[in-house]
């Protein structure tokens, strides 16, 4: 798929923190960070300060995201995804805000290709005692709701049907806006906007159950 | 608990882009999942970093943007880095220790294909996970140790690239065909390459100021695996042997690896530390302002606001070129959907 200029645009309309400036054309150029400049353009020069900062900006994001999707692996398919998006960074053109979708969607096709091997593999038990301390998802009596993490957030978006799941996530914890969630899934922005909608209702009730 | 009353579009709409301080559960929910990053959430940094080095210090691709190599600034430049780690214990976090526990198998899989330590080092290491949340992406409960013995019982034909003491030595070459190759090729590679890389992060990870190998995330690899120089013979090793099967591999000069300095590693003293977390500082310098639009939640506690959201960065959505951002994901196998099966 491809992300279209139209489709960055209104990325970066959807967010409140990010306003418009002139946009460097020869960021390449620039090794010392800029107003003008965006971190990703600072990294796909090859500057190493830029690219920890972007990691530390959006991994936690895509982290989230992936757990959604696949669970325990989320931290292996982050990796793998940083694997491909550093070796085409220096060919990415685009703000902060395209990297988001650009990765998001990167790090969906590295979960797709996970949830494919593991349906390949023999069952095996982790062994895992501590398998949280926190409940599953399907107990949602939010008692403590006051004081929800971002985990146990994370994995009741997750236990939503999928398309909802990606939906909100991508919107909520990756910052896409519905029209740049759907170049990552594949849909219109209608259709994610549903997905989103649904997911938002399905939440409520458990919330409210 | 009370019903809550019915979603409206409109508010869902706000509800999605946060412009809601409700109090209510949804809204406290969507808020939890948007929180600012924590420093658990950032333990591959060093690996990524050693990656992002290994690309940067290689010839610039053809048609990229110009500049690389030679411009690559300062290999002394701090990693911004997640300062956070003091807060650690803030929450009881599933995902915390996720990247660490995974990359510590990685790695800790290699070594113990290597020191016969395997059943110990995997069960010291594969902790801290949590059951699929996502029945259609997740087809059944995965297992670190699962794609422990896988590493250990594949062998890597890509890669080949060893490193110098300092950066990696294997110029982009080796780490493309790596990563795109797992990328065609499927899982099987790609795991077989992901310790690859970890390997080379291990072996590379000193440049990085404020990381070094008693970060936790190594130190339990290296205390599972039964010795730090376990572990870096063994990612030594391995990289040879991947360097020397590859070296038909153009761009890829393969120095042998030096591995006589490589990292004496630490181990030794450290490995409970809790704060092996990068904690450099980034202090003031440089690029001060440019990252709050990749991360529009300001950071609350720590000097981590500093990396992602303090300042406000005007960005301009530019042009994607739609041909790398094609190609980027050209290779990887287009999706067949796994259906959501609700």
């Amino acid at each position: 798929m491809v992300i279209e200029p139209a489709s960055t645009s209104r990325i970066a309309a959807s967010f409140a923190t990010s306003s418009r400036t002139a946009r460097s054309g020869d960021a390449a150029t620039t090794t010392v960070a800029e107003p003008a400049t965006t971190l990703v353009a600072d990294a796909a020069t090859g500057d190493q300060h830029a690219f920890a900062r972007l990691y530390t900006a959006v991994q936690p994001r895509l982290l989230r995201y992936a757990y959604g999707l696949v669970g325990q692996d989320a931290e292996d398919v982050t990796a793998e995804a940083w694997l491909q998006i550093v070796r085409d960074l220096r060919t990415f053109e685009g703000d902060d805000d395209a990297f988001r979708a650009w990765s998001a969607r990167i790090v969906r096709n590295r979960a797709l290709d996970h949830a494919r091997a593991r349906a390949r593999r023999p069952v095996q038990t982790t062994g895992d005692d501590n398998v949280l301390d926190t409940a599953s998802p399907s107990d949602t009596a939010l008692d403590a709701l006051d004081r929800i993490s971002t985990d146990r957030a994370v994995e009741l978006i997750g236990s939503l049907p999928t398309d909802q799941a990606e939906a909100v996530l991508l919107r909520v914890v990756v910052g896409l806006d519905a029209a740049s969630a759907g170049e990552v899934l594949d849909k219109s922005a209608g259709a994610v906007r549903v997905a989103a909608h649904r997911g938002l209702k399905n939440l409520a009730k458990q919330l409210g159950a | 608990m009370r019903k809550l009353r019915p979603i409206s579009r409109h508010a869902a709409e706000q509800l999605l882009d946060g412009d809601v301080r409700d109090p209510e559960a949804l809204a406290r929910v969507l808020d939890a999942a948007r929180a600012p990053g924590t420093a658990e959430e950032l333990g591959g940094l060093e690996a990524a970093m050693a990656a992002f080095r290994s690309v940067a210090d290689s010839p610039a691709p053809a048609g990229a943007p110009a500049a690389a190599p030679s411009a690559a600034p300062a290999a002394t430049a701090a990693p911004a880095a997640p300062a956070a780690a003091k807060g650690r214990s803030r929450r009881p976090v599933f995902l915390k220790g996720l990247t660490a526990a995974t990359l510590a198998t990685k790695l800790v899989a290699g070594a113990a294909a290597a020191a016969a330590a395997g059943g110990v080092a995997l069960a010291a290491v594969s902790t801290h996970h949590t059951p699929h949340p996502h029945p259609s992406f997740s087809t059944e409960p995965a297992s670190s140790s699962q794609a422990a013995h896988h590493h250990a019982s594949t062998s890597s034909k890509h890669g080949g690239h060893t490193r110098g003491t300092k950066v990696i030595a294997g110029p982009t070459a080796p780490l493309t065909s790596l990563v795109s190759s797992a990328s065609a090729s499927g899982t099987r590679t790609s795991e077989q390459d992901l310790l690859t890389f970890v390997c080379t992060a291990w072996l590379s990870h000193q440049p990085i100021p404020g990381v070094d190998e008693n970060s936790p995330q190594y130190a339990s690899a290296i205390r599972a695996a039964g010795g730090p120089e376990r572990v870096t013979e063994y990612c030594t090793q391995l990289l040879a042997s991947e360097s020397a099967s590859a070296s038909s591999s153009p761009s890829d000069s393969t120095s042998p690896s030096d591995s006589g300095s490589q990292s004496s590693s630490p181990a030794d003293s450290t490995s409970d530390s809790p704060t092996g977390y990068p904690t450099g500082t980034e202090s003031s310098h440089g690029h001060g302002s440019s990252s709050s639009s990749a991360d529009p939640s300001p950071s609350s506690s720590d000097s981590s606001s500093e990396n992602t959201g303090a300042t406000t960065v005007p960005t301009v959505p530019v042009d994607l070129p739609t041909d790398s951002a094609s190609d980027s994901e050209s290779d990887a196998p287009q999706v067949p959907h796994v259906a959501p099966s609700r």
